[in-house]
């Protein structure tokens, strides 16, 4: 009854944050909570004219997930909303890639166990004042699942910093770098054979013993069957497109690689659909 | 049971041997003992008990349109749909036009939002003034194959299914101009028009399915 009663406790918290008016608090997540989420820096300070890493950093209890920018068949991938000083500018969040998570009734979902560490680049203009103190502001959402049940979190957070002529590795740079253990790059030159037939995507990695695609989100079109077709101990992998390509330009996602040796690779896969 | 269970199994060690499998997936889809609702065909029907223990039999709506909405009332998505009534209001605009609405909560016994006491307790609340009927064994969800709540399907008055998807087009809740799906659909379904958008991609929590 009372790890019942818990979690209702958890839900109707998490529910308070699901309205973007009540999110006054400015409490990270904590305590009881599945998932617990603050803002990193990989160096100790902004440079200007330099780009600094800005991490998102969460961590997930054991047996809970949170979702991957596509988030799948259910869930919902987390948002960032940052307030940042005039000098500073956001570019393009970097995702780590997922895990597959196929639940019961064939739901495919792409998730994140354990930590999930979201890289935000933020370039730093020319004239940002050194020796400033510099407060980087973030409004967080996101939904953690574990096998039963879906509760939504949510924090405002912040990281305090400096402007200052040079910067040294912040104790938080091996975050970073495990993160981009996992960032798709590009494969390669003639690593990967990849041709859209109609509406049948065909991926080829000679040598490989497993591969696995991950599709982004939209504007890329949305496989079929994925549950069946995403991965196989092959090397190749055949997806249909039953609902059809759309207007999107490319299909875009990322690809798991192993071979004999085991060790995965990620690769960027971006096919012209026309 | 555990004959079934390792039949599906095996299907998935063989789709995972290769791609042959690809052209078969028909066969796949069977996992659970019944080919998926589509749209443009006959959907499947079903016999359930709502939480005022009145069942429901699809057969028995056959000449009026009939709405199913996946549910679970824990689900943060559902929570915040029934909170801003998006459910609610768009039966209220479309029951005098014979549309009939079932909510459907196909999780199992022991999950998030499952049981019939929780149930009862939450149409009471929110003041559902349809029918929310429990599927605990998960059937029927899987016949539709259901995969969010709400995941929601329109069935015209032939009884073909004519609608799968979301209810909206809005999975963040922040767009005050979203396109109600549904409603979208019902319109054109009650209208006698062609359904614009039949299939689109439904959000929220997995439904907690046994199996």
């Amino acid at each position: 009854m009372l790890p019942r009663m818990k979690k209702l406790l958890r839900i109707a918290a998490g529910l308070a944050s699901l309205a973007p008016a009540t999110l006054s608090s400015a409490q990270p997540a904590s305590g009881d909570d599945p998932v617990t989420a603050r803002l990193i820096g990989e160096t100790t300070a902004l440079v200007p004219g330099q780009v600094f890493h800005l991490g998102v950093s969460f961590e997930i209890d054991e047996g809970w997930h949170m979702y991957w920018k596509n988030p799948g068949e259910s869930g919902a991938a987390p948002r960032i909303k940052l307030d940042l000083p005039g000098w500073l500018t956001a570019g393009e969040t970097q995702w780590p890639t997922p895990d597959r998570l196929v639940l019961p009734g064939d739901i495919l979902d792409y998730v994140h166990h354990d930590t999930l560490t979201l890289i935000v680049p933020l370039t730093v203009a020319q004239d940002a004042p050194i020796g400033e103190a510099a407060e980087i502001r973030a409004e967080l959402w996101w939904l953690m699942c574990d096998d039963e049940m879906c509760i939504p979190g949510g924090a405002e957070t912040s990281l305090q910093t400096t402007v200052s002529a040079e910067s040294s590795p912040s104790p938080f740079a091996s975050r970073f770098d495990s993160a981009r253990r996992t960032h798709p790059v590009t494969p390669p030159t003639d690593a990967l054979h990849a041709s859209l037939s109609g509406e049948t995507l065909t991926l080829v990695v000679p040598g490989a013993t497993s591969l696995t695609f991950l599709p982004g989100p939209r504007p890329s079109p949305a496989p079929s069957n994925m549950v069946y077709a995403g991965a196989a101990d092959a090397d190749r992998l055949v997806i249909s497109f039953d609902d059809g390509l759309g207007d999107a330009a490319a299909i875009s996602g990322t690809l798991v690689v192993r071979d004999a040796s085991n060790k995965p690779r990620f690769w960027r896969v971006e096919v012209p659909t026309h | 049971m555990k004959t079934r269970n390792l039949f599906a199994v095996a299907l998935g060690a063989l789709a995972l041997a290769g791609a042959t499998l690809v052209a078969n997936n028909t066969a796949i889809a069977g996992d659970h003992g019944h080919a998926h609702a589509a749209v443009g065909q006959a959907a499947p029907t079903f016999t359930l008990t709502d939480t005022d223990g009145n069942t429901h039999n699809l057969a028995d709506y056959k000449g009026k349109v009939v709405v199913l909405e996946w549910f679970n009332p824990q689900c943060p998505f559902v929570v915040r749909h029934y909170k801003d009534q998006t459910m609610i209001n768009t039966y209220n605009e479309f029951k005098d036009q014979g549309v009939v609405w079932i909510a459907i909560n196909s999780g199992a016994a022991g999950k998030q939002g499952a049981g019939l006491e929780l149930n009862k307790q939450m149409k009471s609340e929110w003041n559902i003034p349809y029918a929310v009927a429990l599927d605990e064994s998960g059937k029927v969800g899987h016949m539709y194959a259901a995969k969010t709540t709400p995941h929601m399907y329109i069935i015209n008055k032939d009884g073909v299914l004519a609608y799968a998807g979301a209810i909206d087009n809005d999975p963040s809740g922040k767009d005050t101009g979203a396109t109600n799906y549904v409603a979208q659909a019902l319109k054109q379904v009650l209208a006698g028009e062609t359904v614009t958008e039949t299939n689109t991609k439904p959000y929220g929590c997995s439904v907690k399915y046994a199996d």
